[in-house]
């Protein structure tokens, strides 16, 4: 066994044991909103493909003087499933560490609703439920998966420039004060 | 048996109240009285534990005399309006909180079936299921408490109420929307107060997509806008486990948390409420920073003593809110099987104070923010009732406009009014207030401000202390109405504060931008994210390029100073703030908000100055002495 074989397979049971871990330690103890996943936990979530959050588009200057624009995001990864087929949720972690829950949402706003069920139409199929909140210019779509309203909410990010569009998790659960 | 004894001993003393009617009770003579019925144009005095509510009259009430927590004067001036005949008629007020005992003796007549929900179980009774979920219920006694003879008196003791719970357990987008606004049972709501929020670890991104808030409410009302108030925060000493980092081995000298964490308080329609204590002081919990709107009144957070006259302000004890509990001895906050170790003997069932004052414990006392938000809600429902045709602008610049200055020396006190050495957080001999491109130290709480626009802000108390007999004058006598149309603008990113170096152990200025334009600032926001750099350099400026990695940004080491154009300097952000301790680093799409209405009314035209105040930071954020920084900015203009 040279350096590399022994490399690779340190590395890979080194990821078999986290991901053991982390399956184990999230069978028994789902990680709660609001919390910070250990170093090594992160490690483990980030080894699967990430979800991006959210992105928006800087303009930055080039090495050449030029201004051009770049597209930045947030990645999160998915740490479970949960709920039922009516009321299914996500635990995700992002960048941070932190916890949060999607209840795997596409919220529209700043849109009157009347355009909005125009844009989404073709999404419509594909979700469970859909909320139009008429007076507050507001839409909420809803998908079986976190995966699912992550693609419909770039498309629809793109399809509806003059809205607000974003993929809702919550990282911080309200307290009596 | 008991039951019929207490009716008539209420009776009687309603009685007694009727027969004195225009007298020294703090009735008033009924010529200028507008309302009708038994109570009309009464103040508390008819409710038997009036004279525990000290927020209404603090001269009256039977903390006056008890001087280590009580200055005797500290209240919300409530009485003069409710003699007016003023007590919220017409107005819907709506608790999202816990849940709300809707059959409750002393709320069941103000509540509307058609206003309340549960989240819990999806149906249309709020009231909490388990036995201890008593915190909605005592924040609509705060507001809404039945002038009946019975228990205590709500600050608008004639709202209409509504109720939804639980909105603890973490409400999707969907439900959020219906709570604020989008549901027939929310969307006839005037006021809504919400004395929930939250503390992230690490701090969220700010976007405006994700909080419920802001132009969606302006339709509501009418069009006159939703108003809603909101808890500033329980955790100026510490959150929980999380501690802060203390100043030269004290505490008390400057928040732990910043409610501006909790994104939603960002949102100009939300109103962020502090709280003082019987003393006329910030209570000891009472998280400060610069989104702070007002104050209203929560009392102190270990109440002792047989109401909670005993002890001292100075060791956060005090009297606190007077409200309405779950009802019984096994339910809510007053039970049976309490010491008085834990709380005051008017709430330990069974107690000789207890039987005599609140035999079946359907009332109680609580401390927090939480019951400041509901005191303030109270005295919104008085401004509306005196004048419905008052926008959500209106309502908050009233209030800013006749609240009372408080405490106005504790920039002073404890030390504040020092400089501190930035490297090791201590007092140094130095009260300049100079902030100095390159200086060690600086002021990190400036007290009270005056700014160029001649209104009086603090970080600690906001525009004051709620005054509701001059709020409610002013609303009355407002007949031109602002705009209740909302734009938040969008942020715009700073070229001069682009991956912008800055040392930790001093002050930095980051930069300036200039605004042009007749504009004048409601509020001002910034955006922050880690810079970016190349390896080798630590101030790579304009160069995003793919081969650039993060700057470690150990934000709880990182203060955020802004200077308006006028003069004003604004503390967006304390040096050593909550995330010190847990070593948290801003990444380059984080997107962190602060905010500040320091600036409320100046002048936005002309050259504004940012400046980053940074302690050391903990050696596992990073062991370099600078990180960079990328600033966007937006001002919020007044209509």
């Amino acid at each position: 066994m040279n350096f590399s074989e022994h490399h690779y397979l340190r590395s890979l049971l080194g990821f078999l044991f986290g991901c053991m871990l982390l399956t184990s330690s999230f069978a028994q103890n789902t990680p709660k909103v609001g919390s910070l996943l250990t170093e090594s936990e992160m490690a483990a979530a980030k080894s699967k493909p990430g979800i991006q959050e959210s992105k928006k588009i800087i303009s930055v200057l080039s090495a050449g003087g030029a201004t051009v624009n770049q597209e930045i995001g947030k990645t999160i990864w998915v740490l479970s499933t949960g709920g039922s087929t009516t009321d299914p949720y996500t635990m995700v972690v992002n960048e941070q560490r932190a916890v949060g829950k999607s209840s795997n949402e596409v919220l529209i706003t700043d849109s009157p609703t009347a355009q909005t069920k125009v844009k989404i139409a073709a999404y419509l199929p594909k979700a469970i439920s859909v909320n139009y909140f008429d007076h507050m210019n507001a839409t909420v779509l809803r998908f079986a998966t976190l995966e699912e309203a992550a693609k419909a909410c770039a498309a629809l990010k793109t399809a509806m420039p003059e809205a607000q569009v974003s993929l809702p998790v919550t990282y911080s659960l309200p307290r009596a004060r | 048996m008991k039951k019929t004894f207490l009716t008539l001993l209420v009776i009687f003393a309603l009685g007694t109240q009727l027969v004195s009617c225009g007298g020294d009770s703090g009735s008033s003579s009924t010529s200028s009285c507008a309302e009708t019925g038994l109570y009309a144009c009464q103040t508390g005095a008819t409710e038997p534990l009036y004279t525990y509510q000290w927020a209404l009259n603090a001269a009256q009430s039977f903390f006056a005399s008890y001087t280590p927590v009580s200055d005797g004067t500290t209240d919300l001036n409530v009485d003069a309006v409710h003699k007016q005949g003023i007590k919220g008629q017409g107005v819907n007020v709506l608790v999202l909180d816990d849940g709300v005992e809707i059959n409750h003796e002393d709320l069941k007549d103000n509540v509307n079936p058609s206003m309340t929900w549960n989240f819990q179980n999806n149906n249309t009774d709020p009231t909490p299921t388990t036995t201890y979920d008593a915190h909605g219920t005592n924040v609509a006694g705060i507001i809404a408490a039945v002038q009946n003879g019975i228990g205590v008196m709500g600050i608008a003791p004639r709202v209409t109420l509504g109720a939804a719970g639980d909105m603890r357990k973490g409400l999707n987008a969907a439900q959020q929307y219906t709570a604020f606004g989008g549901a027939p049972w929310s969307i006839n709501a005037h006021i809504i107060n919400y004395s929930l929020g939250g503390n992230p670890i690490p701090p969220a991104s700010y976007t405006d997509a994700i909080a419920v808030g802001g132009q969606p409410w302006t339709n509501l009302r009418s069009n006159k806008g939703l108003i809603v108030v909101q808890s500033a925060g329980n955790e100026y000493i510490k959150i929980g486990q999380r501690d802060c980092r203390k100043v030269s081995g004290a505490t008390q000298i400057v928040s732990c948390e910043n409610p501006v964490n909790d994104y939603s308080l960002l949102n100009p329609m939300r109103l962020s409420i502090a709280a003082a204590n019987a003393k006329g002081y910030r209570a000891s919990y009472s998280s400060a920073g610069s989104i702070n709107w007002i104050t209203g009144l929560g009392g102190e957070s270990e109440s002792i003593g047989n109401y909670g006259e005993a002890g001292s302000a100075a060791d956060k004890q005090g009297p606190q809110i007077y409200s309405t509990d779950l009802m019984g001895c096994e339910r809510g906050n007053s039970e049976n099987g309490l010491s008085a170790v834990d709380t005051v003997q008017f709430m330990i069932g069974g107690s000789p104070i207890n039987m005599e004052k609140n035999p079946n414990c359907n009332f109680d006392q609580m401390a927090g923010t939480s019951s400041s938000a509901p005191t303030i809600t109270g005295v919104v429902a008085l401004m509306l009732s005196a004048n419905p045709n008052l926008t959500w602008r209106d309502v908050r610049h009233i209030l800013a406009t006749t609240s009372k200055q408080i405490d106005p020396g504790y920039g002073s006190r404890d030390g504040r009014n020092k400089q501190i050495s930035l490297a090791d957080y201590t007092f140094t001999d130095s009260t300049s207030t100079a902030l100095t491109d390159g200086a060690s130290a600086t002021r990190i709480d400036y007290g009270w401000q005056i700014n160029a626009a001649g209104y009086k802000y603090s970080n600690w108390y906001g525009f004051g202390l709620a005054d509701a007999t001059a709020a409610v004058a002013k609303a009355k006598a407002t007949t031109n109405y602002m705009s209740a149309a909302l734009t938040l603008p969008e942020f715009i990113p700073v070229p001069a504060m682009k991956n912008k170096s800055f040392t930790y152990g001093q002050v930095t200025k980051l930069g300036e931008f200039t605004v042009t334009g007749a504009d004048k600032v409601d509020g001002m926001q910034l955006r922050l994210n880690a810079g970016t750099k190349d390896a080798g350099t630590s101030d790579d400026q304009d160069s995003d390029d793919s081969s650039s990695t993060a700057s470690d940004l150990c934000i709880g080491s990182v203060g955020i100073y802004v200077q308006s154009p006028s003069g004003t300097v604004s503390i967006l952000a304390v040096p050593y703030n909550i995330y010190y301790n847990t070593d948290t680093q801003l990444t380059t799409t984080n997107d962190y908000g602060l905010g500040t209405y320091a600036f409320y009314g100046e002048a936005a035209a002309g050259s504004w100055q940012v400046f980053t105040v940074s302690g050391k930071p903990q050696e596992t954020c990073t062991t370099a002495g600078t990180s960079s920084i990328s600033v966007e900015y937006r001002i919020i203009p007044m209509p």
